[in-house]
C-alpha cells in the first residue's frame, strides 16, 4: 500500500478521523446500539486472528457479513449472553491512509484495549490493528468493511463487545 | 494443601475437594501420572501436516511436543526438547522441513528425531569436540507412541496404555467415525485463555445440565434446551463423555422447566439474520449436537453444522488455554465451507453459546480458592452408580472423569479415613459457622 500517493483532503481527513474516534468511543462507553450506526447499509464488521490471517486460513471470531448480524450480536449481548462484567478502553492510533479505485478509503490504525473490572483493575485485553474501507457521502465517512486483526488472539476469557 | 491431607468423603464422587483445582503437588503429579501416564492424549489432525517433512508443535499437559511427518509419511511424536541441553527444539507453531536442528548448537536431528550431526564433533586439529565415547546413532529425541485413528493424532507417554480403540471405547469411535467419516480440511483456529484450572473445563464440557442455563443464547433460540431429546453416553470406564442432542424437539413441559428463570421464552428477542442457525442436514441421524470429550484433553464439537477440535491445553495451576480447531469436509462446496464459517460464530472465545464457559470456569477457580477444606457438590441426574443419562438434566459425567482421575492419581475416594478426615475439617468450623449450622 502507498499511503502517500496521494493527498486526502482536510474535509475528507477530518470525517475518517471523527468516525474511527466515534467507534471506539462508543463502544468504550457501551453504547453498542449506536455503534452499529458507523457502518453503512452494506457494511460488514470481522474480528479475526493475527494467526489465521498470516495463513489465509477463513476463520473468524465475530463474523457480521451485514449490519442485520451486527443488531444480532448487540442484541445477544444485552439479552442472552452472560458476559464479563467490564468496561473497556481502547487507545488508537493515527490512521494511514490511501484511497481505493472505486473511491472508497482504506484506513489502517492500531490498537490497544484494556479492560476494567469492578474492583477498578485495569488489564490489557489485546493489541492489534484495524483495517478499514471507508465511504465518505455527504461529508459524512463509514465504514463499509471494518476488520481487526487480534494480535492478542489467544483471548482472556472471552470476547464478549466488539473491538 | 499437600495431596495427603485432602480428604474425599464421598465414593461415588458426588462431593469433589476444592483443593483439587488448586494444590501445586496435585498438578505436578497430573503431570506425571495423567499426561504422561497410560492416556492417549489428541496431538492434532492429520490434515494439518499433509507432507513429508510437515511438522506442528502442540504440547501434552505442559510438555512440550514435536508432530513430525518423514519422509516415508509416518507421523512421529517427539519431545520438542534437544538433547543436549534441553533447549526447545523446534520453536514455530507449524511449517515445513528437511531435518529439526537445534539453534543453539546445531544439533541436527531426522524428521524422524534421530540425531544425525554434531557441529565440530572431533574438535580441530584433535583438540575439542566430543569425547571418543560419543555415539549420535545412540541419541535420539523422546519418542511417544503414536495412534493415528480416522486422521486424528493421539500420542502416548506410557508403554501401559491399552489400544487406542480400547482406551477410547465403543461409544466414543462411533461417534468419531460419525465425524470424521470424510476427509476433513481445516478451516482455521481460535484460542481462548482461562484463568483456572485445567479440570474445571473438563467438568464443564461434563456437565450437559450447564448448556441450557448458562449459555442462554442456545435456550432462547432453540438450538439446545434442556427439555429436547438428548442425554450423555459414557464409556465403560466413565472416563470419557457424549453429549448429544436433537433440534426441535422439546414440548409444553419445557415451558414449565424454565419458569423460575426470566430468560427463556422471551419471544420479543427475535434475530434478524437467521441463516447462522440453519442446520443443513448432512448426517444420517437426527442429531444436531455431538459434544465428545475425551479423557484427559480434548473435546469434538458438532453444533449444527459447526464442527471443531478442542485442546485442553494446561499452562500451570492456575491457567489453562483452549486451543480450537474448526475444519469443514474436503467435498464441501464453497456454499457449506460459508455456512460452516458463519455457524463459527456461535463457538469459541466470542461464541454466541460458548463464550460463557470462560466466565464459569474462571469464577468457579476464584471462589473456590479460600474453600479448599469443602467440595463441590455433583449430585444433578443422581447419586450412586455412574451410568449414561436419558436426558440433558444430569452432571454425571462429571463423577466419571473424577472416578478415572482418582484411578490414576492412586486416590481412593470415601476411604474410612477420608470419612474422619472430613469430619474433623466439619468440626473445625469456625463459631459463625457452626452457628449458621
Amino acid at each position: 500500500m502507498s499511503a502517500t500517493s496521494f493527498e486526502a483532503s482536510f474535509g475528507d481527513y477530518f470525517a475518517i478521523s471523527q468516525l474511527l474516534s466515534r467507534a471506539v468511543n462508543l463502544l468504550d462507553a457501551n453504547h453498542l446500539e449506536e455503534w452499529v450506526d458507523c457502518f453503512a447499509d452494506d457494511g460488514r464488521y470481522y474480528v479475526l486472528s493475527r494467526e489465521n490471517y498470516e495463513r489465509k486460513l477463513p476463520l473468524k471470531l465475530f463474523q457480521c457479513d451485514n449490519k442485520n448480524m451486527m443488531h444480532d450480536r448487540v442484541l445477544s449481548l444485552r439479552q442472552a449472553n452472560v458476559v464479563n462484567i467490564h468496561r473497556d478502553q481502547h487507545v488508537t492510533g493515527l490512521p494511514q491512509l490511501a484511497k481505493n479505485a472505486d473511491g472508497t478509503f482504506r484506513a489502517d490504525s492500531g490498537y490497544a484495549l484494556y479492560t476494567t473490572d469492578q474492583g477498578g483493575i485495569s488489564q490489557l485485553f489485546g493489541v492489534g490493528a484495524y483495517m478499514d474501507t471507508i465511504r465518505i457521502e455527504g461529508g459524512q465517512a463509514l465504514f463499509v468493511e471494518r476488520s481487526v486483526i487480534v494480535d492478542t488472539f489467544s483471548i482472556p476469557n472471552m470476547l464478549s463487545t466488539p473491538i | 494443601m499437600d495431596t495427603q491431607t485432602i480428604s474425599w468423603p464421598a465414593k461415588d464422587l458426588s462431593r469433589i475437594p476444592f483443593a483439587m483445582y488448586h494444590s501445586p503437588e496435585a498438578y505436578a503429579q497430573e503431570q506425571e501420572r495423567i499426561f504422561r501416564g497410560p492416556t492417549w492424549n489428541y496431538l492434532g489432525l492429520e490434515a494439518e501436516l499433509p507432507n513429508a517433512g510437515d511438522f506442528i508443535t502442540t504440547v501434552i499437559g505442559d510438555t512440550p511436543i514435536l508432530v513430525s511427518r518423514d519422509e516415508q509419511g509416518k507421523v512421529h511424536a517427539l519431545v520438542n526438547r534437544c538433547k543436549h541441553r534441553g533447549a526447545v527444539l523446534r520453536r514455530e507453531v507449524c511449517g515445513n522441513a528437511k531435518d529439526h536442528s537445534c539453534i543453539y548448537h546445531q544439533w541436527r536431528y531426522s524428521l524422524a528425531g534421530q540425531l544425525e550431526s554434531v557441529p565440530f564433533q572431533r574438535g580441530m586439529k584433535g583438540e575439542g569436540g566430543m569425547p571418543a565415547d560419543f555415539d549420535k546413532s545412540k541419541i535420539h529425541l523422546d519418542e511417544l507412541k503414536v495412534e493415528v485413528y480416522k486422521g486424528i493424532i493421539f500420542a502416548t507417554f506410557s508403554a501401559e496404555a491399552e489400544p487406542l480403540l480400547d482406551y477410547l471405547d465403543a461409544p466414543v469411535v462411533y461417534e468419531i467415525d460419525r465425524l470424521f467419516a470424510k476427509k476433513i480440511k481445516v478451516l482455521g483456529y481460535q484460542r481462548q485463555r482461562i484463568f483456572g484450572n485445567w479440570k474445571l473445563y473438563n467438568d464443564n464440557v461434563r456437565d450437559p445440565n450447564h448448556g441450557g442455563l448458562l449459555h442462554m443464547f442456545h435456550a432462547t433460540f432453540g438450538l439446545y434446551r434442556l427439555s429436547q431429546i438428548g442425554g450423555a453416553k459414557l464409556d465403560r470406564k466413565h472416563r470419557h463423555n457424549i453429549t448429544f442432542n436433537q433440534l426441535g424437539t422439546d414440548d409444553a413441559e419445557a415451558k414449565e422447566g424454565y419458569s423460575d428463570t426470566k430468560k427463556v421464552f422471551q419471544s420479543e428477542y427475535q434475530l434478524r439474520d437467521t441463516a447462522m442457525l440453519q442446520n443443513k442436514k448432512e448426517f444420517a441421524d437426527p442429531v444436531t449436537l455431538v459434544i465428545l470429550s475425551v479423557f484427559p484433553g480434548v473435546v469434538f464439537q458438532q453444533i449444527a453444522n459447526s464442527l471443531c477440535t478442542r485442546q485442553i491445553r494446561t499452562r500451570g495451576l492456575n491457567e489453562m488455554e483452549l486451543y480450537w480447531t474448526y475444519f469443514g469436509y474436503e467435498d464441501d462446496d464453497q456454499a457449506m465451507t460459508d455456512h460452516r464459517l458463519l455457524q463459527a460464530n456461535l463457538c469459541g472465545p466470542g461464541g454466541y453459546i460458548s463464550m460463557e464457559d470462560g466466565e464459569a470456569v474462571e469464577i468457579v477457580h476464584k471462589a473456590s480458592f479460600t474453600a479448599q477444606d469443602k467440595h463441590a457438590m455433583v449430585e444433578v441426574g443422581g447419586k450412586g452408580e455412574i451410568r449414561d443419562s436419558g436426558n440433558l438434566i444430569s452432571e454425571m459425567p462429571v463423577r466419571g472423569f473424577w472416578s478415572y482421575y482418582c484411578e490414576l492419581m492412586g486416590i481412593e475416594p470415601g476411604e474410612q479415613e477420608n470419612a474422619e478426615l472430613a469430619a474433623k475439617q466439619a468440626a473445625a468450623q469456625t463459631p459463625l459457622q457452626k452457628a449458621a449450622a
